[in-house]
């Protein structure tokens, strides 16, 4: 999730429109961002993250003077040749192999710029550039340093430089150990050597991805600008680039092109696709004639002649044609489309297991209980230590991010009995129960784990026993079709001689009983407590 | 203590066979037939007149010899229902006629004991029997005091929403599902296209399981079909250009979308088709006073070579005002594994705002294609808590699962 800030002012300066509340709170939302809030002429939006051009201030003005109707059809970016050159040498290869570099001349940059630039690159490292894995992007004072430039692999203890927010010079391991941004040393530390970029006299650009050296700061001193975008895959690097190039150049900077390994980046021709009109027409119910087409394509910047459209070069989402035709429909307005329910043949069918369920919840209410609803999610120390049980095998997770929740449960009556704690200050009896599902690991099931459908239910008074709850699972499996027959059983987490289990047809579903003082201890309840809980699954499955 | 039979109270009210059967005769005669049809229990009455000598038949004939002064068995029994003392020989033969009958004597003692107790404040099964409720007199209750509150047995609030919707759904013909809460990043990912470098599956907000540690992947056909949709494409679509990893797509996990569960039915079903399902789903963030671990999903997916945006936006649009929505925009929204992709939002007069309901739009061909499924799906995944939470009392949601505040579900209104 990327929410960015823009300043009001420059947004409307980008997009020479007046913006009201209105606009910026219910129009632009429609172009596929989410509104988030709008104070002291700051608003803030979530992009999306198939729209990483959307993440600086000028890209957003770009996207907005074509939604608010400034501006239409396709633009196309100049470039001139820079003349420089940047190498790239064989030892990148296994770290970081991809590069890509672009200039930016007579620029003039002020406080909203830098701003834009510092919030573009973060947010596009955040998602784009998955924490900087995929994508990072290094943004050069260019008249610091001299070309060619050197992309290559060195030792890390080898070369020292003064990274950005120091200034100590230090080499790459010190700046993985003593630098605020040396976390980012971990993507590359697997490797032997790691990357810089260094100019003709081995001045320090950068060490990607982890930080840019001291030496080529940008400021509102600044006027021409060297992008370096390194990464893991080349096509991304390339959109990374081209985001960023085009955002400056939407500020007035000429955009000059560099020699990459030989190749001429950026490259901001825009891509063309191929789209049906047919396509188009069928997935949006309308009736476009190409002329109506051609002018949706120019309302969101794409250009569109005979069936192919051009996609502008910061662009980085299109992938199929049903991307365009997204992008048409968000053009048409998605709060104009005539909506319309189609005639889709079919037979309302529920689940027999959900129909059986509702049987059960009326008649379990019927009976004069409450029903309630627990979470899944919970521990082992409340499904088993606190019953007073040994541990059994539950579907566990790796990664939960708190105590409470890392299991999944396998009983239903651990967490009713967490219910009446919590409830000990309201007035009594208390009758409840829950029906739902509970997981139990099968390691012969496709995924290893399966749903049990279960029914817990408990009272708690002052004075409760047995056969206050064996009478009611009794009536209860006889009124569903079956007969149920209880055993002595020796649950730890009942009272001895006070606890069943219940079997139908021969099969075990369930147990009922009075809960053991010690389990109520652990709960800290201090009033007799009745319960059984069964499987729902097997009943269904022997009636 | 004696009281009435049913028979004595019924000749209590339509007099004695051998009164009616006097009464009719007055001074004259009568054919025994016409007796027997116009006299109910006549040969009763017969044989009573004639054991008393009131009456005489020959030739089938009754004629009338003498009236008894007093019918005293009648005055008996309007006696008896009085509640007055009746002779012993009187009792005898009403007894014997079964026309009255004893009451039992604790009863009686029951009954007289609460009378004397002066004004009474419940009408007694004991006062009903001996008919003492006649001579008891009963405190007077004031009408517009109706006690405190009672609370029935009841569903939990959140069960009237998902039995509605789930009959809105079946009303509208869709077919429900069912799947596991387990279920591996396949299902749940892969095969809706979600690349496996995707922040969505980032260790924060999915739950990958320890127990189960792997999970079985479907035919090599359908896996390696969606290997090379992510890989490559397929000609039209581009793809996500790195290299697809089983090992991660076997990885078990708690299912972040019940979208899985359509993933898999889309496998199985032949166009047209109408699914729908209402079941949990899985986060792993942080419990507070808005956000679980877990909540509901409503799911939905029709699969129809004819389906468009504009009936994607029509379903929504019916759904929400079949469940009380009448209002309802839709917004640009962004999944990996839908495109056109909305985002509905629904006006709650209750607070007079839009609020966002989840997420919906029509399946990308580099999710379908691999399935089997040539046609457009629309498909959506809503939000369910959010309706009792906004539009009831509950401001907290772990009112609903973590604490299930017992005084807050039996008072909930619906």
């Amino acid at each position: 999730m990327a929410v960015v800030k823009f300043d009001v002012k420059d947004l409307e300066e980008l997009t020479h429109k007046k913006m009201d509340r209105e606009t910026l709170e219910n129009r632009i939302p429609m172009l596929g961002c989410e509104f988030e809030s709008l104070e002291e002429g700051t608003v803030e939006y979530e992009i999306f993250p198939n729209r990483p051009d959307l993440l600086s201030v000028e890209g957003f003005a770009r996207a907005l003077r074509y939604f608010l109707g400034v501006e239409s059809g396709l633009e196309r970016y100049k470039t001139k040749d820079s003349g420089i050159n940047l190498e790239i040498e064989k030892s990148i290869d296994p770290v970081r192999p991809c590069i890509s570099a672009s200039v930016v001349r007579n620029i003039d940059i002020d406080d909203h710029t830098l701003r834009s630039l510092m919030q573009l690159q973060e947010k596009i490292h955040k998602t784009f550039g998955r924490e900087r894995k995929k994508v990072a992007i290094g943004i050069h004072d260019l008249d610091k340093v001299e070309g060619p430039f050197t992309y290559k692999a060195v030792d890390p203890g080898e070369i020292e430089f003064v990274p950005l927010g120091s200034d100590k010079e230090m080499n790459l391991k010190e700046i993985g150990t003593r630098h605020p941004k040396g976390d980012y040393v971990k993507i590359v530390e697997g490797h032997e050597r790691w990357p810089v970029i260094v100019d003709k006299n081995d001045e320090v650009l950068s060490f990607p991805p982890v930080i840019n050296g001291r030496l080529t700061e940008v400021s509102e001193k600044t006027e021409n600008i060297f992008i370096d975008v390194t990464g893991t895959d080349q096509k991304a690097v390339e959109r990374a680039l081209n985001i960023v190039s085009t955002s400056l150049g939407e500020r007035g900077g000429e955009i000059e092109t560099v020699s990459v390994g030989g190749k001429t980046r950026p490259d901001l021709e825009p891509n063309s696709m191929e789209v049906d009109i047919d396509y188009v027409n069928s997935l949006l119910d309308l009736d476009m004639a190409e002329k109506e087409l051609c002018d949706l394509a120019g309302g969101i910047g794409f250009g569109y002649d005979s069936g192919t459209f051009e996609i502008p070069p910061y662009r980085t989402d299109v992938m199929h044609p049903i991307d365009i035709v997204e992008d048409i429909a968000i053009s048409y307005g998605y709060g104009n489309f005539e909506t319309s329910i189609p005639d889709v043949p079919g037979i309302g069918s529920s689940q027999e297991i959900e129909e059986f369920t509702e049987k059960v919840k009326e008649l379990m209410v019927g009976f004069g209980f409450q029903e309630v609803k627990t979470t899944v999610l919970t521990n082992k120390d409340k499904q088993f230590t606190r019953m007073e049980r040994d541990k059994e095998e539950v579907a566990e997770m790796e990664n939960a991010l708190s105590e409470d929740y890392t299991i999944c449960r396998k009983y239903i009556m651990p967490e009713l009995l967490d219910v009446l704690r919590q409830n000990q200050h309201r007035s009594y009896p208390q009758s409840i129960f829950e029906v739902g599902d509970a997981v139990e690991v099968n390691k012969k099931s496709e995924v290893g784990a399966e749903n049990r459908r279960r029914l817990g239910v408990l009272i708690i008074d002052d004075s409760v026993n047995y056969v206050d709850l064996a009478s009611v699972v009794s009536s209860l499996i006889k009124i569903l079709g079956k007969g149920a027959r209880f055993k002595k059983n020796k649950d730890s987490s009942y009272m001895a001689s006070r606890s069943g289990t219940v079997y139908v047809d021969g099969t075990e579903v369930g147990t009922v009983g009075e809960i053991h003082p010690k389990v109520l201890e652990n709960w800290s309840i201090e009033k007799p407590v009745v319960g059984f809980e069964i499987d729902i699954d097997l009943l269904v499955e022997s009636i | 203590m004696y009281r009435l039979t049913d028979e004595g109270k019924r000749y209590l009210e339509v007099g004695l066979p051998e009164k009616r059967l006097l009464d009719f005769l007055e001074d004259g005669k009568a054919s025994v037939g016409d007796l027997n049809r116009e006299i109910d229990d006549s040969s009763i009455a017969i044989n009573w007149c004639l054991k008393n000598n009131w009456i005489e038949i020959e030739d089938g004939v009754a004629e009338l010899k003498k009236s008894p002064e007093n019918m005293h068995l009648q005055e008996a029994l309007e006696r008896i229902e009085s509640g007055q003392e009746v002779d012993q020989k009187t009792i005898k033969d009403l007894l014997k006629r079964n026309l009255v009958e004893e009451i039992r004597e604790d009863v009686v003692k029951q009954a007289k004991k609460q009378i004397k107790k002066g004004e009474i404040s419940n009408l007694t099964p004991e006062l009903i029997k001996t008919g003492l409720w006649k001579k008891a007199s009963f405190k007077k209750y004031d009408p517009t005091k109706t006690g405190k509150e009672v609370y029935p047995g009841r569903k939990h609030i959140l069960s009237y929403y998902i039995q509605n919707i789930r009959r809105v759904f079946l009303d509208m013909g869709f077919e429900e599902m069912r799947g596991s809460f387990v279920e591996s990043s396949f299902w749940n990912m892969d095969a809706l296209f979600i690349p496996q470098d995707h922040p969505a599956r980032d260790m924060q907000d999915t739950f990958y399981m320890k127990n189960p540690c792997t999970a079985n992947l479907p035919d090599r056909k359908l896996v390696d079909s969606v290997r090379k949709m992510h890989e490559e494409g397929d000609g039209k679509a581009e793809g996500w250009n790195y290299r697809w990893k089983e090992d991660m797509a076997k990885k078990p996990v708690l299912r972040t979308h019940t979208t899985a569960v359509s993933a898999r039915k889309l496998r199985e079903i032949e166009p047209p088709a109408k699914m729908f399902s209402v079941d949990k789903v899985f986060r792993n963030e942080t419990l507070d006073y808005s956000h679980l671990p877990e909540f509901m999903q409503v799911e939905g997916i029709v699969a129809d070579e004819n389906v468009s945006f504009p009936d994607l936006l029509g379903y929504l649009k019916e759904f929400y005002r079949k469940i009380g929505f009448d209002k309802i925009r839709f917004r640009p929204g962004y999944f990996p594994y839908t495109e056109m992709s909305v985002e509905p939002e629904v006006y709650f007069k209750e607070r007079g705002e839009w609020l966002e309901m989840g997420g919906a739009g029509i399946f990308r061909p580099e999710v379908t294609k691999p399935l089997g499924i040539d046609v457009p799906v629309l498909a959506w995944g809503l939000g369910l808590e959010r309706l009792p939470l906004l539009q009831r009392d509950f401001s907290d949601i772990r009112n609903f699962y973590y604490e299930n505040n017992l005084k807050m579900l039996k008072e909930a209104k619906i």
